[in-house]
């Protein structure tokens, strides 16, 4: 059944690529190595890569500034998060202050071939929420939580959730490109949206969009929706089994 | 090799957990202490989140509980009507414990309780024992024998509902073991520990059980105490992970049959001061993370 499903998605997305594809016209083409990540026990991340042509503009080469750039972007689902700020209580350091900041994603990539404000005007890349700082753009934005958000970027940065890269991309011959954007192993589960896009003179001179599930298959996520979806049922099961291995060690180890 | 821990969501070195399952099981063997005070923070400082440690960590206290009560039962060790008596307030208690875990933890404050109550406790058991097996040590050395003094408190005589306990030589008031079930109850809970290291002294020193049912009934009780709080946690908190549990229970059983043979070539009192050195530095590590500068004053929690 999630084999049929999952099938079926993969053929609508060929057909989706072949049909835009098969036009000629189109100035830029890109797709994905896979569209499913699998979270299997040996996960440990892993890593995306992205290709993709573009076409030159009728009566325009693709060298030097009329080629134009390409941004690609990898979002993951939304959540709120909470960021905490510890200060000093008496003698201890005590979470005192917090900030909610509502529907941030749980993974977001952005690569392009130069800094994204070299590419385009700012009004566009607040369209279509490109770079790190225009996801967060919505969100409280008053001086005292300019900390709190900063400290949200830089966390997720460390944690490669938050990834903002105008250096990874690779031309090959002018025409065909390529990037590799590397999800770590703590990516959030759930459907992604992957967009790429052509700009040359600072407007979207073409732009494509795929889909990227990933999930926990197999036994992980088997126990994932057991301890969710019935969690009483999941802690008796799960002490069971911590009695059996405790009385089965018993018994191994029986005193002679 | 790492493996991908479902619940905690994170991948860690396999042979990173079996290790420390089997050095605190080697300990714990050796002392005859579940652990649970070593493991919890072992796990939060290899990056385990601290609510999943704290519940995880009492399906791996079940697992050794149950190992330990099948040892001491066959020696006819353990008093099951002082057992239910403190399992039914321990219950009571576990309760409690796991709600206050799941109100702080909406307030973000869950590590700081965690810390705090290690911290506290670790630091009054351990620098009493410490206190306790160094004069012993001295007076040892001395040439005087220790003075085996267990005078038991009057004042726990002359409370009412008194019960006879047979296999403890007692004839006590039911209300101090009750509200000791409830103390530990609430402790296992908040700090993922079967609570042995208070539930100990205090048969001995406040209801003054005898030595030798002491282990196996406070082990009898917490198999049922661990296993209440452990059904919470993963009822109301979702932070139990199986998978983790699993891997620590696997090393925590072969650390824990060399440690008890390196244990029975110790001598009890030497075995006593190193178990309190151990504790006490467990506490005073804690203890400098709270009031050390922390690296990073923020930090991120995901609402679901």
């Amino acid at each position: 059944m999630r084999r049929a499903v999952l099938i079926t998605l993969a053929l609508l997305t060929g057909c989706l690529f072949v049909s835009t594809g098969a036009r000629a016209q189109q100035p830029l083409v890109a797709d994905l190595d896979t569209h499913q990540i699998a979270i299997r026990s040996t996960f440990t991340g892993t890593e995306l890569l992205l290709f993709g042509a573009i076409e030159a503009a009728p009566g325009k080469s693709l060298a030097g500034d009329e080629r134009g750039d390409v941004i690609i972007v990898v979002r993951g689902p939304a959540s709120d998060i909470t960021v905490r700020k510890k200060s000093r209580v008496g003698p201890i350091w005590v979470n005192t202050e917090a900030v909610t900041f509502d529907t941030i994603p749980g993974f977001y990539a952005v690569l392009s071939t130069r800094p994204l404000d070299q590419i385009a005007p700012a009004p566009l890349l607040r369209r279509h929420d490109l770079g790190i700082e225009r996801v967060l753009a919505g969100t409280k934005i008053d001086e005292a939580h300019q900390e709190f958000r900063s400290a949200l970027v830089r966390t997720r940065k460390a944690d490669g959730l938050f990834i903002e890269d105008h250096q990874g991309f690779r031309f090959v011959g002018g025409k065909l490109f390529r990037a590799r954007i590397s999800l770590p192993a703590n990516v959030p589960v759930g459907t992604y949206k992957v967009q790429a896009f052509l700009i040359r003179d600072g407007q979207v001179a073409g732009a494509q969009f795929s889909p990227l599930f990933v999930d926990k298959v197999g036994v992980e996520l088997q126990i994932y929706r057991l301890a969710h979806n019935l969690p009483w049922l999941y802690g008796l099961m799960a002490v069971l089994l911590a009695v059996a291995a405790g009385w089965g060690t018993a018994i191994l180890f029986r005193e002679r | 090799m790492q493996i991908y821990l479902p619940i905690a969501e994170m991948s860690v070195s396999i042979f990173l957990l079996l290790g420390m399952g089997a050095g605190v099981g080697f300990l714990s063997g050796m002392f005859g202490v579940g652990g649970g005070f070593l493991m919890t923070p072992l796990l939060i400082f290899a990056g385990v989140p601290p609510a999943v440690a704290v519940g995880t960590q009492s399906n791996q206290i079940i697992a050794s509980s149950v190992t330990g009560v099948m040892a001491h039962w066959r020696r006819g060790n353990v008093d099951f009507q002082m057992g239910f008596l403190l399992l039914g307030g321990g219950a009571a208690g576990a309760f409690i414990g796991v709600f206050v875990f799941k109100w702080l933890r909406s307030l973000g404050q869950v590590d700081l309780l965690i810390s705090l109550s290690y911290v506290i406790f670790l630091g009054i058991v351990g620098g009493l024992m410490l206190v306790e097996s160094f004069n012993t040590l001295r007076k040892t050395r001395a040439g005087t024998p220790p003075k085996q003094n267990r005078r038991r408190r009057d004042w726990v005589h002359t409370w009412p509902l008194k019960m006879r306990f047979r296999k403890s030589r007692l004839y006590i008031s039911a209300i101090p073991p009750v509200m000791l079930g409830v103390g530990v109850g609430i402790l296992s809970a908040i700090m993922g520990v079967g609570g042995g290291f208070i539930m100990v002294p205090a048969m001995i020193y406040i209801l003054g059980m005898p030595t030798n049912v002491v282990i196996g009934t406070s082990l009898f009780q917490i198999i049922f105490v661990a296993a209440i709080a452990g059904l919470l946690h993963a009822g109301t908190n979702q932070t139990v992970d199986v998978v983790l549990a699993l891997l620590l229970v696997v090393g925590a059983v072969i650390g824990a049959q060399f440690g008890t043979r390196v244990g029975l070539r110790m001598k009890a009192e030497q075995l006593r001061a190193l178990l309190a050195l151990l504790v006490v530095v467990v506490c005073f590590k804690l203890g400098l993370d709270l009031v050390l500068t922390p690296a990073d004053l923020f930090s991120l929690a995901v609402i679901q």
